[in-house]
C-alpha cells in the first residue's frame, strides 16, 4: 500500500501547493518518490482522513487525526532553517511509515 | 510579472482597521488602472472568511488578495503602518495580529500565484529584510526592493 502525505489549507490552494512542492522536492532528494503528496481544502479533509499517513496543515487543527499532524506555516513564513527543520520532521514521520 | 511603482506604496500610514488599509490600497490600484472598482469587494470578502494575517518575526504582516476577477494587470501594492492595524491570523482565525505591513497582490494569472507566494515568503522568513523594509524612507528604494523579490 502506497503512503500519502496530505497538505491542507483553508482556501485558494496556493499555500498548500507551496508546502506540497517543498515536500516533493525533499522526498525526491531522499529517493522517496514512492510517497504520494496531495493538496486539499481542509473543508474536504473527511474524504481523506482514512487514507492519509501524515497531515501537513496550513491552518490550526482543533481535533485529533489518526495520523501525525504538523503545522505547515513555516513553509510560508519560516526562515530557511525553519523550513528545513519542518521538512526534517516530516521525513522522520516518513521513516516511521516503513 | 507584478507591476509596482511608488503610486502603489503607502508609507507610515494610520488606519482604523484592515478594511481601511485594503480599501486604500485597492483605490491606488484602481487609480492606476490595474483593477476594476469591484475587485476590492473580492479582497474584503476573502479577508472576512479566510484572513491573511501572518505571525512573522519581528512584526506581523498580511497578504490580502482576491481571485483574478476584476484584475486588469498583475500588480502589488504595499502599505507600511505607523501604528499597527489588526488582521486576523491566517492559521488561527480567532487570533488578532498587530500588523505592521500589508502586501496586497492582484494577480491576473492564477498559475503565477504559487510562485508569487514563494517569492514573498523570502521576505517573510528574513527578519533582517523585514527590518530593512520597515526602515527604508524612500519610496523608490521600497519599490526596487519589492520588485527585485517578487519578480525574480
Amino acid at each position: 500500500m502506497g503512503h500519502r502525505i496530505v497538505v491542507a489549507c483553508g482556501v485558494g490552494i496556493n499555500t498548500s501547493t507551496l508546502g506540497e512542492e517543498l515536500i516533493r522536492e525533499r522526498l525526491k532528494k531522499e529517493g522517496r518518490e514512492d510517497i504520494e503528496v496531495v493538496h486539499v481544502l481542509m473543508s474536504n479533509i473527511e474524504a481523506y482522513e482514512d487514507n492519509m499517513d501524515i497531515l501537513v496543515s496550513m491552518l490550526q487543527v482543533y481535533r485529533e487525526f489518526k495520523c501525525p499532524v504538523v503545522i505547515g506555516l513555516p513553509f510560508l513564513i519560516g526562515t530557511k532553517s525553519e523550513k528545513e527543520a519542518l521538512l526534517d520532521k516530516i521525513m522522520e514521520y516518513v521513516a516511521e511509515l516503513d | 510579472m507584478f507591476f509596482i511603482d511608488s503610486h502603489l506604496i503607502l508609507l507610515d500610514i494610520n488606519a482604523i482597521d484592515a478594511e481601511e488599509v485594503i480599501c486604500r490600497l485597492c483605490t491606488r490600484l484602481e487609480e492606476a488602472g490595474h483593477v476594476t472598482c469591484d475587485h476590492v469587494n473580492y479582497v474584503l470578502e476573502r479577508e472576512n472568511i479566510y484572513p491573511t494575517g501572518l505571525p512573522t518575526d519581528p512584526f506581523c504582516v498580511a497578504i490580502p488578495h482576491g481571485e483574478a476577477e476584476g484584475v486588469i494587470h498583475s500588480a502589488i501594492a504595499f502599505a507600511r503602518m505607523q501604528d499597527p492595524v489588526v488582521f486576523k491570523n491566517m492559521v488561527n482565525c480567532e487570533e488578532c495580529l498587530e500588523t505592521k505591513m500589508v502586501f496586497l497582490l492582484v494577480n491576473k494569472d492564477p498559475s503565477e500565484q504559487v510562485k508569487a507566494l514563494q517569492n514573498l515568503s523570502e521576505i517573510f522568513g528574513d527578519p533582517a529584510l523585514l527590518q530593512q523594509l520597515n526602515e527604508e524612507m524612500e519610496k523608490q528604494k521600497v519599490v526596487a526592493l519589492l520588485d527585485s523579490i517578487i519578480n525574480q
